[in-house]
């Protein structure tokens, strides 16, 4: 159990200075009682009022003790005249005891249940505190997550109007091979650098097992130019060195693609012009 | 414990012993030496009749009776007749204000009631004064320096901190 949130919380200085109400009071006292350390903070808190008292100290006028010495005497005095006999006595002390021990036996009771209490409370408090962290670095990988979606995305754009500025590089359109479907890439390509990039921002998502593969024709025959990756279709996609192409393809493939294009699954196709 | 039978010698023993500390305290309430001895014979007797319910486990007998003293001064400014027939200005400011009490019993004592509060930054001092000495709660306080509960937990705090230090306490 950490302690030193307990001594540092101020409501051990409260409860020496009979600040805290009566049921946190008896908390504190309890928890003194089970922690040393609690009871030594309490004691050190308490010597500094008495110290701060003995600083302080006025000698009362000689009278006053006088009176009171005199008032206690005839206090003594009566009560000793309304002493009761020997067996009322022993009654008394008898039903003290048994009153004792019902009120040893409450207490008892009753820390019990106020440890009982204090562990379910902490045990929730803790529980809702993991919960809280839990939540909130769950809620910080999704602000990061977005992050670096919205970073790469700003990054493909900037990438884009390179690209479209730069006058080596040529935009090819690829378009549907298949009539009354609508699909279609970019294709970005300079012929000098040999640098290619594709847009596949408007090919449908592809079927679980397979990838689209981007193939170019240099001398009548395809080379492949690199997968594209689907989960990342919203920007833009380096592919392969690509030199001399006459026109670019895509097919669908199985994952992670072919060494030659399966062509009755040509999906998009364009040529440099 | 002697005190538990009631014996008077004890009790003239505790007496010598702490009277002074105590009338300190309410003097610190209640300025006027005539009204505070009064108080402090109450007091006295208010121990010698709850001696049997202190618990040595649960606390300790000089601050037990620090509380005492405390509680039936901060009592006595509050009941209707110390009000009306008090000419003394005990909740006055000067009380934590000002360097020594003043007093208009001459008695060279007074003179050396430096407060051990003066240890305290102006802000923190008013504060424990009226915590301690005036027996505000923590709303109260709250309300009358016009600063949050949670700062008046924090400066009671911070202040016994820095007691302990000048007071030499461990």
């Amino acid at each position: 159990m950490d302690l030193s949130c307990i001594i540092q919380s101020g409501d051990l200085e409260l409860y020496v200075m009979g600040m805290l109400p009566p049921e946190e009071a008896s908390k504190v006292e309890t928890l003194a009682q089970l922690f040393p350390e609690i009871k030594q903070e309490i004691d050190a808190i308490a010597q500094t009022f008495e110290a701060g008292a003995m600083q302080m100290a006025v000698t009362p006028s000689a009278a006053v003790k006088d009176k009171l010495m005199s008032a206690l005497n005839a206090k003594t005095e009566t009560s000793s005249t309304s002493v009761p006999g020997k067996v009322v006595e022993m009654k008394t002390k008898a039903e003290e005891r048994s009153s004792f021990n019902k009120l040893s036996i409450a207490a008892s009771w009753g820390l019990l249940i106020l440890l009982g209490g204090l562990s379910v409370y902490l045990f929730n408090t803790n529980k809702q505190l993991k919960n809280d962290v839990a939540a909130m670095q769950q809620n910080i990988s999704g602000y990061e997550n977005q992050m670096t979606g919205l970073n790469k995305k700003v990054n493909s754009y900037e990438m884009y109007r390179r690209l479209k500025t730069d006058s080596s590089v040529q935009t090819i359109m690829l378009a549907s091979v298949k009539e009354g479907v609508r699909q279609q890439a970019e294709v970005f390509w300079n012929k000098n650098t040999g640098e290619l990039f594709i847009d596949p921002a408007f090919l449908p998502q592809t079927p679980s097992g397979k990838q689209y593969q981007l193939w170019f024709i240099a001398d009548g025959k395809p080379v492949d130019a690199g997968m594209i990756n689907m989960s990342d279709s919203d920007v833009l996609q380096k592919m392969k060195e690509c030199k001399g192409a006459q026109a670019f393809a895509i097919t669908l493939e199985k994952e992670g693609g072919s060494p030659t294009p399966t062509m009755d699954q040509m999906m998009v196709l364009g040529k440099v012009s | 414990m002697r005190l538990n039978k009631g014996d008077q010698q004890a009790m003239s023993e505790l007496y010598d012993r702490f009277s002074g500390a105590l009338l300190g305290v309410i003097m610190k309430v209640i300025p006027d030496q005539a009204t505070a001895e009064d108080v402090l014979q109450e007091v006295m007797l208010k121990i010698w009749n709850n001696i049997g319910s202190f618990d040595t486990a649960k606390g300790r007998l000089f601050t037990w009776m620090l509380n005492i003293a405390r509680n039936q001064s901060i009592d006595k400014t509050r009941s209707k007749n110390f009000k009306n027939s008090s000419q003394n200005s005990s909740i006055d400011d000067s009380v934590y204000l000002s360097e020594t009490i003043s007093s208009g019993s001459g008695n060279a004592d007074t003179m050396d009631v430096q407060s051990w509060l003066l240890h305290l930054p102006e802000e923190n001092r008013k504060l424990m004064h009226l915590a301690y000495f005036i027996g505000f709660t923590q709303e109260e306080i709250s309300k009358e320096l016009d600063m949050p509960l949670g700062t008046v937990k924090t400066k009671i705090r911070n202040s016994l901190i820095l007691l302990r230090k000048k007071l030499n306490v461990s």
